[in-house]
């Protein structure tokens, strides 16, 4: 056990030397491994992260209604004691027109501009979260009936466009994973091809060994553990790689999500995501150069 | 030791390598293989390291029979023959220390019995001052010891060499035929192909002579 263990061991450190001898050659390939593997796992990152919002939200459906300009404080609790007996609503919030524009400036930072104005634009509005989840058209009927309530101008809900976003990101999700397999035979091939030619740079040295007396899993080993860590370390760059990009992409997006109303932003390197993509690198590595090596093995049989 | 019982070999393309032969090598035994180029020598070498397959026939060896080796157990068979190739078949990117031990790495030999053994083997080829050379630094004589060095490192009990001595001086060749005579005293089954006649005359040895795939000395060819 003890030898076995050292024997792979040196297998090991024997194929990170073949490495530092050929690094230009290695370099290359994990980079064009690190940048196929990486367009996925944006892709998911990105689709992830707009998909939790989502998931949140409607989870909570909230529709806010804006309030005519005109109420008084007193039709305002008569309105709150109205809303607080429908059965169909929850929790209710109300945020009156100061307490909205300081929010406002808050998250905005147009304190200046907004200095300037004579008198505040924003209307008051009560939020209300409706008990009902997930059912479109009682959302809208809700939505309408609140609507038509006295000193109530409008009532909207987040819900269509959380609907839409939920579809979108769910087709993205399965956009990602075809494309993520497309891509994984493409790293397949890719990583093949550095096996083949490393097999016929060593064509030679796998004949001699074999004429010596060596197994099929020792002439293997070292071939193995180069697709092994050709994969393995092409996850890694890939990891960085949409490190690099995510991070780029995170201030535009902040802001449109501030658009929103959301504060949203992509975490750079998920650890559950890194070591999937870590171990998917290694098994494709390890499995495309088993596949490699097992066929040219076929041709050391004796004719 | 080895034996072969009407044995053919007739290569993909149509070749008659070897046309029925059967011949015997005792145990312990000094043998040469000779016959005119393309007379069949590799392809008998070959066939006893179970590179190729006979077409028909029998080998046994070491009361092994060769052709019916399950594929699993070839590695292992390969390990009790102790091989030199004409054209040395050494690793260039290697040390000649890494190159001799191989036998011995193959075979999973724990680190401190290769550093002895590898010694023990350059030694007996004079090349202990070369261990950490690269061969490609080496002469051809120095190189083929290499080789030679290599396919006793593990104490086989079957040598064969192909043409070892194929093109080197009168003196180098002699130094390199003494080592084969050596080992064999040290109860090695030998058997070295050549076409040196001065080592042909040595009535001590067995010689088998090739002719277009037909053996004409040392042992018998069948008409079938
Ligand atoms: N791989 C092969 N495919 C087809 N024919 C072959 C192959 N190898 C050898 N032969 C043929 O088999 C015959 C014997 O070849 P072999 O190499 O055994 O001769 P040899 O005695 O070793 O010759 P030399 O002294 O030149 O090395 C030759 O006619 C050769 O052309
Ligand atoms: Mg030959």
């Amino acid at each position: 056990m003890k030898s076995w263990f050292k024997r792979h061991l040196q297998v090991f450190f024997y194929t990170l030397g073949q490495f530092s001898r050929n690094r230009l050659n290695v370099a290359m390939t994990l980079l064009a491994l690190g940048i196929g593997f990486s367009i996925p796992l944006i892709m998911y990152s990105t689709v992830d992260s707009l998909s939790n919002i989502g998931g949140q939200w409607q989870e909570r459906p909230q529709i806010t209604l804006y309030l005519k300009k005109s109420i008084n404080p007193p039709q305002i609790e008569a309105l709150k004691v109205t809303l607080a007996s429908n059965p169909q609503l929850g929790d209710i919030q109300y945020i009156s027109a100061d307490d909205g524009l300081k929010e406002f400036s808050a998250s905005h930072q147009f304190d200046e501009a907004i200095a300037l104005l004579d008198e505040n634009p924003l209307p008051p509005v009560f939020i209300v979260f409706p008990l009902l989840t997930g059912n479109m058209s009682d959302m809208d009927a809700l939505s309408n009936n609140l609507g038509q309530i006295e000193h109530v101008a409008s009532a909207q809900y987040d819900f269509e466009w959380l609907q839409k976003l939920n579809a979108l990101t769910s087709f993205m999700k399965r956009l990602v994973i075809v494309l993520a397999c497309i891509i994984a035979i493409g790293l397949l091939l890719l990583i093949t091809n550095t096996i083949r030619l490393e097999i016929s740079n060593r064509k030679d040295e796998i004949d001699i060994i074999d004429q010596l007396g060596g197994t099929p899993a020792f002439i293997a080993r070292p071939f193995l553990y180069m697709g092994f860590l050709e994969g393995l370390l092409g996850g890694a760059t890939a990891i960085l790689i949409s490190a690099i990009v995510l991070k780029l992409l995170n201030g535009p997006l902040l802001r449109l999500a501030e658009l929103y109303g959301f504060a949203f932003s992509l975490p750079l390197a998920r650890i559950d995501i890194s070591l999937a993509v870590l171990s998917v690198g290694g098994l494709l590595g390890w499995i495309s150069a088993r596949f490699t090596v097992l066929n040219h093995m076929r041709e050391l049989a004796p004719k | 030791m080895i034996r072969f019982s009407h044995i053919s070999k007739r290569y993909p393309g149509g070749n008659d390598a070897l046309k029925s032969i059967s011949f015997h090598l005792e145990r312990g035994s000094m043998n040469f293989l000779t016959g005119h180029s393309g007379a069949g020598k590799s392809s008998l070498l070959k066939l006893i390291t179970h590179s190729i397959l006979a077409t028909r026939g029998e080998i046994i060896v070491n009361d092994q029979n060769v052709s019916r080796l399950k594929k699993r157990a070839i590695p292992r068979y390969r390990r009790n023959l102790g091989c030199v190739f004409q054209d040395h078949k050494l690793l260039y990117d290697r040390s000649v220390f890494d190159n001799v031990a191989l036998p011995l790495i193959i075979a999973g030999n724990a680190h401190r019995e290769v550093g002895k053994r590898v010694r023990a083997a350059l030694d007996k080829v004079s090349l202990l001052d070369k261990e950490k050379a690269m061969p490609i630094t080496l002469s051809g004589g120095q190189q083929q010891r290499v080789g030679i060095a290599r396919a006793v490192v593990n104490s086989p009990a079957i040598l064969l060499a192909d043409e070892p001595t194929g093109n080197l001086d009168l003196k180098m060749s002699d130094d390199i035929m003494n080592l084969f005579y050596d080992f064999n005293q040290h109860d090695v089954t030998v058997l070295v192909a050549t076409h040196d006649l001065r080592y042909l005359k040595d009535k001590s040895t067995h010689v088998l002579e090739l002719d277009q795939g037909k053996i004409i000395k040392g042992g018998t060819s069948h008409e079938d």
